[in-house]
């Protein structure tokens, strides 16, 4: 500092390159590490976490308390709309009851029911809103990094990526131009890769020209990536173009057109052991 | 009272980022409200106090952005460097200016945090990033300090 009290103009050049600097080498860890969790990670996740759980309880809280006692006008034949659907989802219930019964799969389900960890979306990326987002639950909660997650119909979402701090932890949605899904046609289990490139649509890559796709099949998990289990549903093929060697082929995820307030988590063990 | 009205605003600014990052896709708003802090903090205060909030902010902003951590924190001190030395010269009282100075400074900070991603995860330049954050931000940025009340509170020249 110079008498009058200022920093020198060396002294300022010296402070923002080592603040860049700083910057620089928290980039490079993360580039290297590939979402290894980094301690600076780790010190802020664990500082603003609670802030954003804490919101996102009053806020549940606040509408939570409206919406039970001001809006109680159509309460009424809601009750009764869901009474019915109950009563018909029971009998439907009763009915696939039966149906597991006889493939002998219900004690399985069964046994295997506690490994589903519900989780609410606390934060989404702002600048990439379908490449990642951030849920209520980590470390205390049993997630994992590659826990894989799915919307509250089973359809999936994406998977567990680091940071998982103590109270929450990122979730890479399938969407996202970083990674992949190993997947195949339902009908035919015709296998390629699905990516995204953090737009509403995946790309369905490396099935082969001849190969027989149409518009609005099933494309479900293959589970050939090791990360996700074979069998659950992703999305539709929405378009198709031919190319020299190998098809274009759109795939709309289902998660896309329903809420993802509320997600799934399942723990790794079930995943990987289907 | 000036003093308690910006921290009150600041305050409130935070709580309102925490409710965009969470209902970003209800809302179809993407405003960087912690941008505009930063503006204030860069066009009031010194240098060492304009670094580190900064690099704070970036780094919050890394943090809500679920990115790599360290682009925002690099590109917002990058900006609020250039904007502490280039402010004084700009007529802050001029409404154009103020939204200008906002929207692009805003723009070159995440253009600079977009080229990061580029080479780090191949994202492509994204308008929801580059374009549409900068000018909204801008807007309201104009928008609050417009009333001569809240310039008289704020002191923002």
């Amino acid at each position: 500092m110079n008498p009058d009290g200022e920093i020198s103009s060396e002294r300022k050049y010296f402070i923002l390159v080592a603040v860049l600097f700083l910057n620089l080498v928290l980039v490079s860890n993360h580039v290297v590490l590939k979402d290894q969790r980094t301690l600076f990670q780790t010190i802020v996740g664990l500082i603003i976490s609670p802030f954003q759980i804490g919101f996102q309880k009053t806020v549940d809280f606040i509408s939570h308390e409206v919406k039970h006692y001001i809006f109680l006008k159509d309460s009424y034949s809601k009750y009764h709309d869901i009474k019915k659907k109950y009563t018909r989802l029971k009998y439907e219930n009763y009915l696939l009851k039966r149906k597991l019964n006889d493939q002998d799969f219900l004690q399985k389900i069964k046994e295997k029911n506690y490994h589903f960890i519900k989780a609410d979306v606390i934060s989404i990326d702002r600048n990439f809103p379908l490449g990642s987002l951030m849920i209520n639950k980590g470390s205390r909660g049993g997630i994992t990094r590659d826990m894989i997650v799915l919307n509250e119909v089973g359809e999936l979402v994406g998977k567990i990526v680091e940071p998982v701090s103590p109270f929450s932890s990122k979730v890479r949605l399938i969407t996202s131009s970083i990674g992949g899904v190993g997947a195949y046609i339902d009908k035919n289990r015709l296998e390629g890769f699905l990516t995204g490139n953090n737009s509403a649509v995946c790309r369905f890559k490396y099935l082969l020209e001849n190969k027989p796709v149409f518009k609005g099949d099933l494309i479900v998990t293959s589970g050939t990536d090791e990360i996700f289990p074979p069998d659950i549903p992703i999305g539709r093929v929405e378009s198709i173009r031919k190319d020299y060697l190998m098809q274009d082929i759109d795939v709309k995820p289902f998660f896309i057109e329903k809420s993802i307030k509320q997600l799934i988590v399942v723990k790794k063990e079930f995943a990987s052991g289907g | 009272m000036g003093r308690r009205f910006k921290i009150a605003l600041f305050i409130g600014f935070i709580l309102l980022q925490v409710a965009i990052h969470r209902y970003v896709n209800e809302l179809k708003l993407n405003l960087d409200l912690l941008y505009l802090i930063l503006v204030y903090i860069s066009i009031k205060s010194g240098f060492m106090k304009t670094v580190f909030s900064a690099a704070v902010i970036g780094l919050i902003t890394d943090f809500f952005s679920m990115q790599v951590m360290g682009v925002f924190g690099f590109s917002r001190t990058i900006i609020a460097y250039l904007l502490n030395e280039t402010a004084p010269h700009i007529d802050l009282k001029n409404n154009t200016f103020t939204f200008l100075l906002i929207s692009v400074s805003l723009f070159l900070s995440n253009l600079v945090a977009n080229t990061f991603f580029y080479f780090i995860s191949g994202t492509g330049f994204d308008s929801n990033l580059i374009l549409y954050p900068p000018l909204l931000t801008g807007l309201l940025g104009v928008l609050i300090i417009s009333p001569s009340s809240i310039k008289r509170h704020l002191d923002v020249y």
